[in-house]
């Protein structure tokens, strides 16, 4: 018998795993309120910690062409971390890390932003052979976060980028109040874990990785101490909420939507829309729309009617599909094929996860003490 | 109204997409297929792409790859690169190239030029010219394993494919290639007075602002590759394509 | 289910793409064995008009062309619909005669030859096709030969401009002719084909 939580929308049958209080309150929701205790400021009292923030990011960052470093894909967050840089006076340099699978729109709306913030960019854009490779690999893999091969991609050009650029400061649009850690670890581990994506490459790929940029889980530790280089979640600083942000992106910088979370990526859209629901059983949007509601951006009952609608119009799950396919040069019936396969997990490949688990507990102590940037 | 045509000229090189400088010090774009979607997306007025190594390398078309990119196009797409025959061109249109642009193989034997008109009509073909400056600001074809290579005579080449049947022509200023500082418009005048077909010109194109001199020189179209394939002083890759009124605005009223 | 005319000289997967993202069920077909007498069909054309009328004759395509009741839905594009029409200066065989159109060359003295680039359209006639249609609509051209417009030619849609006015659009019954290629056209071509389809099929 499946128990729904009376706060947020996760049930039993979506995490098997959730407990329950005496209110009907899931394990998840509880985990949020411990985390965001920490995670996030807000109110009179945030400001001055952003106001203490700022001045250190510019002060680290006096003597350099750029005092921070910013990673942009189009999306909402990170346009509007772009934007807030400026409202803020820092001088940022813009990153791009292209992977192929960029929309039409996601180019119009980087191309937007940059001109109207004049804000410089560099652009790594992924050998293609290589990452084509290394994404088959993940899905014969038959785990469930498709989209590992590039966002580890994203955040090793990052820490490079800053190294090459004389940056200390790399400002991330991560937010915890929408993009919370309380979530199933066994369907999103793995984006920093190098021992795993070097598994899964070994095992499945097809050709080696000369040029995929990437950084083992120990390097964290040097970049942050001998390299002294930071990543700051700005979002975390601000009484963020989605719905302001987009409003003010779209006045001010002519960005439009894409309808959907992540959807500037037709892989992410496809991963995320097609392949979890169909292959694994699971709808992504239950993490991103249960720490909506506990944020109080969103209505319980708004949650449970947009998890009840198609992720996105079946006809361009189709569409998308074929373009996979053809991308990744799949017969129509060997992704199929995957399709069926078990699914897995990176428990079933060699892994860095105690050593992960370790670096994060550390971060998160050094998170309470403010020792370290949210 | 005929409206001139922007172009975004995209070259292959191992089957990836590539932009160069005068021809040299290759940056990596890319896959093809992506890139010529967020083309086709952005409703670009025609799309060439070059294949530069199939030439030299003696090889034809990538037929699945070239079909993998077509498939993703809704503009009129130009292919170029290793067309030798005419059965390569018959191939080329069925898998959704519009126009097929030949230049090592004409630059061989121009007789090419009329089998493939002979079969595909003048409209599906597109010769191609590259030109080198040289000193005193003369001209030289640039066409290495050709008979035409230095050639000083590019009038004369542009009439013999011209009354071969070539049904539009695509000039390449080598000097200017990859440099954004303006385009070589005293070949664009000499070329259009002798050509009846239409004239693309392609090489410096740096801006939308230097379009209108190379239109009123002579030229129906013009190609570039750098300006919509980076942004900015560093030069990012990042596909942008002015918009329909941006580009009327720039290029003036019924041009 | 729309049935794409494959001559073996044009451009018939752009069609079926651009078909198939409009979510139109086509498929190509090199003769016409297994098409039912109603199934709407679309003559693309790359090529020259000899080739094609020969190509029509020797595929099995002409009796059927001929034949087809006047209510039958057939879209010819470019050298699709000169074939469709009555002759053109660039052949000496006779077209299929289901439009009303003769073809001659442009005259190279006065214009550029081909006609290749982006034009728009003057629309002559209202007509349920052009009516689905933006005002503001540009297609792509690329022809030597022209349609002259007969002076009593009450078929004729919709024309263009190049050095002189020319037959852009025609329609006599439920055949259709563009000089444009629709499969090239990105959202004016989209919006062409789904207002034909929606017409013709589905």
């Amino acid at each position: 018998m499946s128990r729904e939580c009376t706060r947020c929308i996760y049930n039993s049958d979506v995490y098997p795993s959730l407990t329950f209080d005496a209110n009907g309150m899931c394990s998840s929701c509880r985990e949020y309120d411990e985390a965001i205790a920490y995670r996030i400021v807000s109110g009179p009292e945030g400001k001055l910690i952003l106001e203490q923030t700022l001045d250190k990011v510019r002060e680290r960052g006096r003597r350099q062409e750029f005092d921070c470093l910013i990673g942009v894909s189009g999306g909402t967050d990170s346009t509007y971390v772009a934007y807030l840089t400026r409202e803020w006076g820092l001088r940022p340099l813009a990153i791009h890390v292209d992977n192929g699978w960029n929309s039409e729109l996601a180019v119009q709306n980087i191309h937007n932003c940059l001109e109207q913030l004049g804000i410089e960019l560099d652009t790594v854009v992924l050998d293609w052979d290589e990452f084509r490779d290394l994404q088959l690999a993940f899905l014969k893999a038959s785990t469930p976060d498709g989209d590992i091969p590039t966002d580890h991609a994203i955040q090793a050009v990052l820490w490079q980028a800053a190294i090459a650029n004389g940056i200390k400061t790399i400002i991330s649009g991560s937010n915890f109040r929408t993009e919370s850690t309380a979530h199933q670890l066994d369907r999103s581990y793995g984006h920093s874990d190098w021992r795993y994506i070097k598994a899964v490459q070994r095992r499945f790929g097809t050709r080696p990785l000369r040029s995929y940029p990437h950084y083992s889980l120990g390097r964290i530790p040097y970049y942050n101490l001998a390299r002294r280089v930071r990543i700051l979640s700005l979002l975390n600083y601000i009484d963020f909420d989605k719905e302001t942000a987009q409003g003010i992106i779209k006045a001010e910088l002519g960005w439009r939507d894409y309808g959907a979370k992540h959807h500037e990526s037709i892989y992410t859209r496809f991963f995320h829309g097609y392949v979890m629901p169909n292959k694994f059983g699971y709808d992504k949007r239950y993490e991103h729309l249960c720490d909506l509601v506990r944020s109080g951006q969103l209505t319980r009952h708004e949650a449970v009617a947009e998890i009840g609608r198609e992720p996105y119009p079946r006809e361009q799950q189709e569409q998308d599909v074929e373009y996979v396919c053809k991308k990744l040069r799949l017969e129509r019936s060997e992704f199929d094929q995957i399709m069926l396969q078990e699914p897995k997990s990176f428990r079933d490949y060699p892994n860095n996860y105690n050593n992960y688990l370790r670096l994060k507990r550390a971060a998160n102590a050094l998170r309470r003490w403010g020792k370290y940037p949210l | 109204m005929l409206l001139t045509r922007v172009i975004p000229i995209l070259l292959l090189h191992k089957g990836a997409l590539y932009k160069t400088i005068e021809f040299q010090n290759p940056t990596y774009v890319g896959d093809p297929i992506n890139a010529v979607r967020i083309f086709s997306d952005k409703a670009v007025d025609e799309l060439v792409i070059l294949d530069v190594d199939a030439s030299a390398e003696g090889r034809g078309p990538d037929f699945a790859l070239i079909e993998a990119i077509a498939s993703e196009c809704f503009v009129p797409l130009a292919y170029g690169g290793g067309i030798a025959s005419v059965a390569d061109t018959r191939r080329l249109h069925r898998i959704g190239v519009e126009k097929v642009i030949v230049k090592t193989g004409a630059a061989r034997n121009v007789g090419l030029i009329s089998e493939i008109a002979a079969v595909g009509g003048s409209q599906s073909l597109t010769v191609s010219i590259d030109l080198i400056r040289g000193r005193f600001g003369r001209y030289r074809i640039h066409a290495p394993g050709t008979p035409l290579h230095r050639e000083m005579d590019w009038i004369g080449y542009l009439k013999k494919i011209q009354d071969a049947g070539a049904g539009e022509v695509l000039l390449q200023s080598v000097s200017d290639d990859g440099s954004r500082s303006g385009a070589a418009i005293d070949i664009v005048r000499q070329a259009n007075d002798v050509l009846r077909v239409p004239l693309v010109y392609a090489g410096g194109v740096g801006s939308l602002n230097d379009i209108p001199a190379i239109i009123e020189s002579g030229a129906n179209a013009v190609g570039a590759g750098s300006i919509f394939v980076f942004r900015g002083k560093r030069r990012a890759v990042l596909i942008n394509y002015p918009d329909h009124e941006l580009l009327e605005r720039s290029l003036g009223p019924g041009t | 289910m729309i049935a794409v005319v494959d001559l073996g000289m044009s451009n018939v997967a752009s069609v079926r793409n651009m078909l198939a993202r409009l979510g139109v069920s086509a498929n190509i077909f090199g003769n016409p064995e297994g098409i039912a007498d109603d199934q709407p069909l679309i003559l693309p054309g790359v090529g020259t008009y000899d080739e094609g009328m020969d190509q029509l004759e020797r595929r099995g395509w002409l009796d059927v062309l001929k034949g087809a009741d006047p209510e039958r839905h057939i879209l010819g594009i470019c050298l699709g619909m000169q074939l469709l029409g009555r002759s053109s200066e660039e052949g000496q065989r006779l077209g299929v005669g289901r439009l009303r159109t003769s073809f001659h060359r442009f005259d190279a003295d006065a214009v550029k030859v081909p006609h290749m680039g982006w034009n728009g359209l003057d629309v002559s006639r209202r007509d349920p096709i052009m009516d689905a249609l933006p005002v503001e609509q540009r297609y792509y051209f690329t022809h030597s030969y022209y349609g002259r417009r007969d002076l009593n030619h009450v078929g004729v849609l919709a024309t263009a401009h190049h050095g002189l006015e020319f037959v852009a659009v025609e329609r006599i019954g439920n055949t259709v002719g563009v000089q444009f290629h629709p499969e090239k056209s990105h959202r004016f071509g989209f919006a062409f084909l789904k207002s034909w389809s929606d017409l013709a099929c589905c």
